[in-house]
């Protein structure tokens, strides 16, 4: 077999070896690149800086394992922000995996910044199906108090300090959902009858479409992926694991463009030494 | 018999749901059926007329007339316009200003935003100038968020004077502007006032012409009392030093106070239901000190309430119905599971080991997940399980097959990204871009180059232009076809849903 | 929004009316054409090819659920589908990963056989009730695939991410790959690692395109109306936009948005 016909033909099984030698090395080596910031993850983090002191922000979490690469960053990073202000926040999610992930973060934060929970957050915990998404955001959007009744824990919504005088989503300046796939319905029954800044944190790969929204001007930011999640942790100057996993995928994206390269170089030596050979 | 049941049920909901999406949840009713507000009076001619903001929940404030006693036929005066930016969502809390001038707060285009508006009256008619005659500040400023409430008065030397509520988030502070001809205005900043830290400032009237006549302010406090004070500009208009508190009546919950006349106010009171209504007050003293009373409490009262349709009311009900006809379901596959594996297992057939471990697995998860709900705190065998089960293996099962992406992507992209087209090309280079700009790599191989040739730059103009084109015209051609399967779902058309009648 | 404004309650009216108007037509035997849609045509190459090694096909309908536009679309070409294996006399599995759409499928499935008078090639295992997993739906499937080494596989319907762990698996087992999908995060994936993909909305045109039923070509018509007048709408509020940017109006503000957002 030719040079050209063997590159072309590389076993999967030792592109998956490279692959995951590729994703390693950044990781032992502890290889650091600056990460610029991005107009709609800057977008993202001014929204959460212009929340005036005091206004509450919600929270929508519904990462899990599967999608901890790219969406742990996001969450670390914006829990940082907000508890670093004192901005007090209420976390719910449609996921029922979710709240050990995302109470991982919230605690370890919390006690560094000293933050005290029902004053300072509240979990709600699993609250709305996926299937029922858009009857759920539409009832908390309008009574939100009457909707979510209590928290996680079994308080009510009345005795909680931080909801004492919530009623609906005029009293929320921000929302911001963190998941590999956007909630349109924020946007539907929740920006666009209240007027209320949404925020997105999502997979890359779902950011495609989203991008359409910023444009639009229904969503005031977006944290695209782990490389959003990264950008966001050097904004708030703490850098962690959306740093890591970035610099891990660098190396794997550039896997794939050597790969390309290389296939196409190869394609091509073919295509020119069997036109020598035809004539 | 069950099938044309089936047929009309799905039709009702499907109708149900159009209407109430379709039709507003009020018809009927008058422009300020949910509240009169912010108002403010003047002599038209021979007349007195009240201007005043009418209020619904369901639709954009607009400025409405009265005459001066509050009775007779009211008229929309200023309506948002449609074609106009700065009052797109809604006019309210007007203010004359003589001979022939409304100033009120439009709410613009984008995001709500409170500006200053004019409409003068010219041939019998109010026309309203297209733009804002002040707007909001630059970030950072005290009126970033726009203008809350404004009093303008004449000058005895024929120029403006506006003192106005600049937001700043939810914070509201007193600035100042003038202007010469009431059209073009300088902004001069936020106007020092004393012992108002603390205080909330809900409106602020002046009560003359003259730079030194009484300027009353509306104040809240953080437990929601109201306080009424008198102060006066000094110092070159850049401060407000104050003179007097004045006593309100008892009551009433004031959320605004304008001047009328020399001796009277009109004044926007609210119930405790959020209802507001407009009150005419007067001066008088109480106690050898300043006071405002109550002449008619309410001068003008809301309109004629909108008839419900009663389709978003019956919403919350609907909703609850259909998804306790969907929990039915739940139990629907599992149920076809256990036949199917149930007969291999008790025929020992081909699999029959699988079909095993199909119970067993269903059943250890149930059991286990059901417990650890019952108890969540128990820390026994039960939620040690549930915890084994669910967060040490089922999670990283599917962490694993999700990480499997990263494997068969590589293999993927290297066995399809060989350009042997002009589009195989323009999809491999773009493909190559997007994936070096989502990594720091792409900035960091060009960081030095000019902007236009720098990766992130590159991609970020490809992510929002062109894939916002691309993305919204699919978009657009997938949400039209699911509109067309939708209907012919619910007209019982679709052969594939009719399947589940038949 | 929770309700209508004014435009939306009109543009729906137009664009429903449009595809009522343009069934009943289709319904009173006026003929429309469809253009052709090159991965439809692949079909039946496909089916060919399994049949001739003796292989039997796979067609998921997606990961949806009944509630899904997407799903009817693809339960649609599922009965062609069938109907033509079941003419080649080719095993057709279908995995499912909703619980309401397992008896459905089924009775797609069966009445397909039936119709092509082979009701004996009809087993209940060949629909597969799986997993509303995603992780387990895409592990299961994938198992299936390799261990039946199956000749061609059809993925019509909607897809999460699990659609690259099908089509790489395929395309490892060397089986013929259709892909059509409305989950526009997909479509780089099934192109990627498939024969042919047919995106977005051409899903929906798939099943009219198969079984020729007039109200489907109607209601596929009826689309292409709906959007004549939503592209007019376009042209003519560009038009407009450029018009007063060029022209330099004071009021800044184009009077067709402000229209469409009332």
């Amino acid at each position: 077999m030719r040079w050209y016909e063997r590159l072309q033909r590389i076993d999967n099984r030792v592109l998956y070896v490279i692959l995951a030698v590729a994703v390693a090395v950044p990781v032992f080596a502890r290889l650091r690149l600056p990460i610029p910031p991005t107009t709609e993850t800057l977008g993202a983090y001014d929204a959460v800086e212009a929340v005036p002191p005091g206004r509450l922000v919600m929270v929508q979490s519904t990462w899990d394992a599967g999608t901890i690469g790219e969406c742990e960053g996001q969450c670390r990073a914006v829990v940082e922000h907000l508890m670093r202000r004192g901005q007090p926040f209420v976390i719910w999610t449609s996921n029922p995996a979710s709240p050990p992930f995302y109470n991982r973060i919230i605690e370890e934060t919390a006690r560094r910044h000293g933050r005290i929970y029902g004053r300072d957050w509240v979990d709600f915990g699993y609250k709305v199906p996926g299937g029922a998404m858009a009857f759920g955001v539409q009832a908390m959007a309008r009574d939100f108090p009457g909707y979510m009744k209590s928290d996680v824990r079994g308080t009510p919504v009345s005795r909680l300090p931080a909801l004492a005088r919530v009623r609906n989503a005029n009293d929320f300046d921000l929302i911001i959902t963190i998941g590999y796939n956007p909630i349109g319905e924020f946007i539907q029954f929740v920006q666009a009858v209240y007027g209320t800044k949404v925020v997105f944190g999502i997979a890359a790969i779902n950011s495609t479409t989203t991008y359409s929204y910023i444009d639009s001007k229904q969503i005031v930011g977006m944290l695209v992926g782990a490389r959003g999640g990264a950008e966001y942790e050097v904004l708030v100057d703490r850098a962690g694991r959306g740093v890591q996993i970035i610099m891990a995928q660098s190396f794997g994206h550039l896997l794939i463009v050597a790969l390309v390269v290389m296939a196409n170089i190869a394609a091509l030596a073919q295509r020119r030494a069997e036109r020598r050979r035809s004539g | 018999m069950k099938r044309r049941a089936i047929i009309v049920v799905t039709f009702l909901a499907g109708l149900y749901y159009l209407l109430e999406f379709v039709l507003p949840p009020r018809i009927g009713g008058a422009p300020d059926a949910d509240g009169a507000a912010a108002a403010t009076s003047a002599q038209i001619g021979a007349t007195r007329f009240i201007a005043y903001t009418g209020l619904r929940n369901d639709g954009r404030p607009v400025i409405m007339r009265v005459r001066g006693d509050g009775a007779g036929p009211r008229q929309v005066l200023i309506a948002p316009g449609f074609s106009r930016r700065d009052d797109y969502r809604g006019a309210r809390a007007p203010q004359f200003v003589a001979p022939d001038r409304l100033y009120y707060i439009g709410l613009g285009w984008d995001d709500r935003t409170p500006r200053v508006c004019l409409a003068r009256h010219a041939a019998g008619r109010w026309r309203t100038l297209s733009r804002a005659v002040l707007g909001n500040g630059l970030p950072g400023e005290p009126d970033s968020s726009g203008i809350a409430w404004a009093s303008i008065s004449r000058e005895t030397t024929g120029g403006y004077r506006m003192l106005y509520l600049g937001l700043q988030g939810e914070r509201a502070t007193l600035c100042m502007a003038l202007s010469p001809d009431g059209l073009q205005w300088t902004k001069r900043g936020p106007v020092a006032a004393e012992d108002i830290n603390g205080l909330r400032p809900l409106s602020v009237t002046q009560t003359g012409a003259d730079a030194r006549s009484p300027v009353l302010l509306l104040l809240r406090d953080a437990a929601g009392r109201r306080i009424l004070r008198e102060v006066v500009l000094v110092d070159g208009v850049r401060r407000l030093r104050k003179l007097a508190d004045v006593g309100l009546p008892q009551g009433l919950t004031l959320q605004d106070i304008r001047h009328s006349s020399p001796m009277s106010f009109l004044a926007t009171t609210e119930e405790a239901n959020g209802v507001t209504r407009v009150a005419a007050l007067t001066w008088s003293t109480r106690m050898n000190a300043l006071a405002l009373e109550v002449t008619n409490p309410t001068l003008i009262a809301p309109g004629k309430k909108p008839t419900s349709t009663y389709l978003s009311d019956a919403r919350g009900t609907v909703d609850d119905l259909l998804v306790v006809v969907g929990a039915f379901a739940v139990g629907l596959g599992l149920i076809g599971l256990a036949q199917l594996h149930g007969r291999r297992l008790l025929a020992l057939q081909k699999g029959w080991p699988e079909s095993t471990a199909f119970f067993l697995a269903a059943g250890a998860m149930a059991s286990f997940t059901v417990y650890a709900r019952l108890h969540p705190d128990a820390g026994t065998w039960g939620t040690r399980g549930y915890d084994l089960l669910f967060y040490g293996l089922l999670q990283p099962l599917g962490s694993s097959m999700f990480s499997l992406l990263a494997a068969y992507l590589v293999s993927a992209a290297y066995r399809a990204f060989r350009v042997r087209t002009f589009e195989g090309g323009l999809l491999a280079a773009s493909a190559t871009l997007i994936m070096l700009g989502q990594v720091p790599v792409g900035n960091w191989l060009t960081q030095h180059l000019p902007p236009y040739l720098q990766i992130p730059k590159v991609m970020a103009w490809v992510l929002f232009v062109n894939n916002t084109a691309v993305v919204r015209a699919v978009n657009f051609g997938i949400f039209v076809g699911a509109l067309a399967t939708a209907m012919r779902v619910w007209l019982s058309m679709d052969r594939a849903s009719m399947r589940s009648v038949e | 929004m929770e309700h209508a404004t004014w435009t939306g309650a009109i543009l729906l009216l137009l664009l429903g009316g449009a595809i009522l108007r343009r069934i009943l037509c289709a319904r009173r035997g006026d003929s429309i054409f469809v253009r052709r849609i090159a991965g439809l045509d692949e079909l039946d190459d496909a089916l060919g090819r399994a049949t001739e090694m003796g292989r039997p096909i796979v067609f998921s309908p997606g990961f949806g659920d009944l509630g899904q536009m997407s799903t009817y679309a693809g339960l649609a070409c599922l009965e062609y589908a069938v109907r033509r294996a079941a003419r080649f006399g080719i095993r057709v599995i279908v995995p499912v990963a909703g619980a309401t759409m397992f008896p459905v499928t089924q009775d797609i499935v069966r009445d397909a056989y039936t119709a092509e008078g082979r009701p004996e090639l009809y087993s209940p295992t060949n629909v597969l009730y799986l997993s509303g997993d995603q992780n387990a739906f895409a592990a299961a499937v994938t198992g299936i695939m390799e261990r039946e080494r199956i000749g061609a596989a059809f993925y019509f319907g909607s897809y999460g991410f699990e659609s690259l762990l099908l089509a790489e698996t395929g395309q490892r087992i060397g089986a013929i790959q259709v892909a059509a999908t409305d989950s526009f995060f997909q479509v780089p994936f099934f192109i990627a690692a498939c024969d042919y993909t047919i995106i977005g909305e051409e899903l929906y045109a798939a099943s009219a395109y198969l079984s020729r039923e007039p109200t489907m070509l109607g209601s596929l018509s009826g689309q292409d109306y709906g959007k004549v007048v939503v592209g007019s709408l376009l042209i003519v509020g560009v038009l407009t936009a450029l018009a007063h940017a060029l022209l330099g109006q004071p009021a800044g503000f184009n009077p067709l948005i402000g229209l469409l957002g009332r």
